[in-house]
């Protein structure tokens, strides 16, 4: 976008908000934009936190004295929530809850906590849906000889689709706790665990369990690829500013800051996590993680030349989160596991450009990298060009 | 984990004479480890081929660090840790500081020993820059004898080095006399930590009269092991830093220097950063706001 | 993938002695083999993890004898005498460090297998520093590496474990206090 820009005559911020998608627009896949876009006011607000454009005008003051030339690059994207096209469809997760004798309420899914905190918000959703404490609600181990299968914990999925599946499980449990057990209109959760008692006592067992159901008016034509490819998606921009040192080529991210619309933000904290953690991975991708191939071995496959940002490596990481509650999303959540990575290359390539003056267009872009674009934008001299 | 530690011999005669004795009896059959910084990672890989170890951890004789008038005396088994902590060494011989700050973690400076990065003579070795830069001496023992060899000649060869079978590097002497001399070190890595350098430049430079009248150039990756650049400090010896003198460094450089294509980096890239460290130390040569 | 478990009953091995968080503890075992695989083979004591087996991750860091170390790279007879603190003598009489607290509440932990590293390399920055700068908390732990957090809420864990333990008025650290001058 900042070559077209450049090429021709227009701001790198101008260009982007004329070509923005909103409400009302079709994209690639001729999807028409239904929810909210508000990519406007993500760019104004990564602009404003990032204090932007006094910046800029202090590199392009300072550059032509220093041997470190600094930059700041731009990235806007869109990620969607959940599997492509028909895969939510297809996968047609089954998931829910149960509630154990001893006064538990068990999440039932075969989604996998590994660290990101799928434990956690599906025990607040399950909690928070059915009004009782955080405490009162378990995970039942994600083994499916216990669990029904809600599919693979993978496509930034677990907080819009699971989270709504989960939601909608809880829902319908109240109703036929309400219709078979006397529960009230409102309740304690000692009322609550009481009613699902006398639920036992007629069934068997206390159980609900949901299938996923497709947001309305959402159709994806596989033979063709069109339509809608995401029922919903995360809307990021991402500022990077970066310096480029002309004495060993090396470009490193000294700030970054990243604004994105995720729907409903579930837990701040394990949120902000998912955005930072794949960020430094998206930093490590663009200018860190080159892969050596040779003889088609992987060469460098240890951690002493597989180099990935080190705690010194990482810049500060501002995190902004826009929310506007995604109506088919687990307490309006969407996804938000995948974005981060789509941000950093963009935004350091651009802030690259911006610092040098020379745009590269591969990543990783390692010191050598940029040391060979440079010299070939400018022809070879004994004297280091300052 | 590839090493199997059933297959090796480990003894510790925890004195410098029972290490000594031991490789008198058996030259070369005895693999010695201090740290174990290097030699652990061979052996979790696979690679070490040492069936037989003894280990120098916890010989006081080894490790200590001793100041006279003249020089300083660093025990070989000195881990980089002591050198940051030793005043006499952050206050006298900084590159050497600075080094030792940015050799592997902290966990590694703990263990990691200067004998051992020496012995390893990676020509990577972030210590020897400024060891050559400080005109270091070595001193090497044996049963049968103690003698010093500049650094400068410990190194003949990719990971050869001067040692008889039978000897331990014992100590490394450097000069107390560089406390008036302008220095510089830098190393160029892939991160900003955690790093083996692509190129790294150790200097020490006297000025008298506006002219260079000592010079030392340490550098490490420009060659199979690290080395003075005896040419490019000839070409600076006795000049002023003027921009003729300069060029014609720069071409001495890129005339000595031997750098590789490896998996780290390339030949091209680390002659010109070489270079680019070289015009950096000039620059602070030169009197404040004028360049070469 | 080769293993020590046969060999260890030999009776040829030595025995080696030293103390884990502060019991005294001996295992009779090849000398070479690593005080890490000491650990949590003969120990049984697995909050230390194996990341890499060449130093670079930090995920086998313990202390030893007031040292942080890779425990990796360390042959256990090289650990006689010492006394050796790993991640499961953090916490005392069952009240958790602050270091751990502070990882808990502002998510230092995602995935958890760098983490008993992070708390030992920041248990003796703590150690020694009590007043620690940004770049110092990042020096620290450069010898820790983390895929999951990108380390910034690992960097909040350790400041907010220095303000709760500092006597006077806590100094905010951010992580925007960085990259000192070379």
């Amino acid at each position: 976008m900042d070559e077209i820009a450049a090429a021709i005559g227009i701001d790198p911020v101008e260009l982007r908000h004329r070509n923005f998608l909103h409400v009302g627009d079709t994209n690639a896949t001729e999807q028409l934009m239904r929810e909210p876009v508000i990519l406007d006011q993500l760019l104004d607000r990564a602009l404003k936190e990032s204090d932007y454009h006094a910046r800029r005008a202090q590199f392009a003051r300072e550059n032509p004295a220093s041997a470190v030339k600094r930059g700041m690059g731009i990235a806007a994207f869109y990620h969607g929530s959940g599997f492509t096209g028909s895969g939510e469809v297809y996968l047609n997760s089954l998931a829910g809850i149960d509630v154990t004798r001893a006064g538990k309420v068990r999440v039932l899914v075969s989604n996998t906590e590994f660290g990101q905190g799928t434990n956690t918000i599906l025990t607040q959703i399950a909690a928070e849906a059915l009004g009782i404490g955080y405490a009162d609600v378990a995970m039942a181990a994600p083994d499916t000889d216990v669990v029904p299968n809600s599919g693979p914990t993978v496509a930034s999925r677990t907080s819009m689709v699971i989270g709504r599946i989960i939601e909608r499980a809880c829902s319908q449990l109240l109703a036929l706790l309400r219709e078979h057990a006397g529960l009230g209109a409102t309740f304690t959760p000692d009322e609550f665990f009481a009613a699902c008692e006398r639920y036992r006592a007629v069934r068997g067992e206390v159980v609900s369990l949901c299938r996923y159901e497709a947001p309305p008016g959402i159709f994806w034509d596989d033979q063709r690829y069109h339509g809608e490819a995401y029922g919903a998606y995360a809307w990021a921009v991402y500022v990077a500013q970066i310096a480029v040192d002309t004495v060993t080529y090396s470009a490193e991210v000294e700030n970054f800051w990243a604004v994105q619309e995720v729907g409903r933000v579930i837990h701040p904290v394990l949120a902000a996590g998912q955005i930072e953690g794949g960020i430094a991975q998206g930093v490590g991708f663009a200018l860190y993680e080159k892969v050596v191939w040779q003889d088609g071995r992987m060469a460098n496959n240890q951690m002493t030349n597989y180099i990935m940002p080190t705690a010194e490596d990482v810049p500060p990481i501002h995190v902004v989160f826009e929310e506007i509650p995604f109506q088919f999303g687990g307490f309006g959540a969407k996804g938000l596991g995948e974005l981060p990575h789509d941000g950093p290359a963009p935004a350091i390539l651009n802030a690259i450009r911006d610092a040098t003056g020379v745009a590269f267009n591969s990543i990783p872009l390692l010191p050598e990298d940029l040391y060979a674009g440079f010299a070939a934008a400018q022809p070879a001299e004994e004297t280091v060009v300052r | 984990m590839r090493g199997n530690a059933a297959m090796h011999d480990l003894v510790a005669p925890g004195t410098l004479g029972g290490v000594l004795e031991l490789l008198a009896a058996e030259p070369g059959a005895w693999t010695p480890i201090a740290g174990g910084t290097e030699l652990m990672v061979a052996f979790s890989a696979g690679r070490l081929a040492a069936p037989k170890l003894v280990s120098l951890w916890g010989i006081p004789d080894l490790r200590a660090i001793e100041v006279s008038a003249q020089s300083i005396v660093i025990g070989a088994a000195a881990t980089f840790l002591d050198l940051r902590r030793h005043a006499v060494i952050a206050a006298e011989f900084p590159l050497l500081a600075k080094a030792a700050s940015w050799i592997g973690s902290i966990a590694n400076q703990g263990r990691a020993t200067l004998g051992g990065n020496l012995v390893n003579g990676s020509p990577a070795a972030d210590s020897s820059p400024a060891l050559l830069a400080y005109d270091a001496k070595i001193e090497l023992i044996s049963a049968r004898e103690r003698r010093r060899v500049p650094y400068s000649e410990f190194h003949t060869g990719y990971k050869r080095n001067v040692l008889a079978a039978d000897e331990l590097l014992y100590a490394i002497h450097l000069p107390r006399r560089f406390a008036r001399h302008m220095q510089y070190l830098r190393k160029v890595g892939t991160r900003r930590a955690m790093a083996i350098a692509k190129v790294a430049l150790g200097a020490t430079a006297l000025l008298e009269k506006g002219a260079i009248r000592e010079i030392r150039l340490g550098a490490a990756s420009l060659a199979p092991f690290p080395t003075r650049l005896v040419q490019t400090e000839a070409a600076l010896l006795g000049q002023a830093v003027t921009r003729e003198a300069a060029q014609s460094a720069r071409r001495a450089l890129l005339g000595e220097v031997k750098p590789i294509d490896d998996i780290r980096s390339t030949a091209e890239y680390r002659s010109r950063v070489a270079v680019n460290l070289l015009d950096e130390f000039l620059l602070q040569l030169r009197p404040e706001g004028s360049r070469p | 993938m080769s293993t020590n478990a046969g060999a260890t009953s030999n009776k040829r091995w030595p025995t080696i002695r030293f103390n884990v968080n502060g019991e005294a503890r001996r295992v009779k075992v090849p000398p070479m083999k690593r005080l890490l695989d000491v650990l949590r083979e003969d120990l049984h004591l697995t909050g230390t993890k194996e990341g890499c087996g060449e130093g670079e991750c930090g995920s086998c860091s313990v202390r030893l004898n007031g040292e942080l170390v890779n425990s990796c790279l360390i042959p256990v007879m090289q650990a006689e005498g010492a006394d050796i603190q790993t991640v499961e003598g953090l916490a005392l009489d069952g009240k958790l460090h602050p270091l751990q607290e502070a990882f808990l509440c502002h998510g230092g932990a995602q995935c958890g297998i760098c983490t008993p590293g992070m708390l030992m390399a920041a248990a003796q920055l703590l150690e020694l520093n009590q007043h620690p700068a940004m770049p110092e908390i990042r020096e620290a732990l450069a010898g820790n590496l983390c895929r999951c957090t990108g380390f910034i809420r690992i960097f909040e864990s350790v400041a907010a474990a220095v303000d709760a333990q500092s006597a006077g008025p806590a100094t905010k650290l951010t992580t925007e206090q960085t990259h000192d001058a070379r």
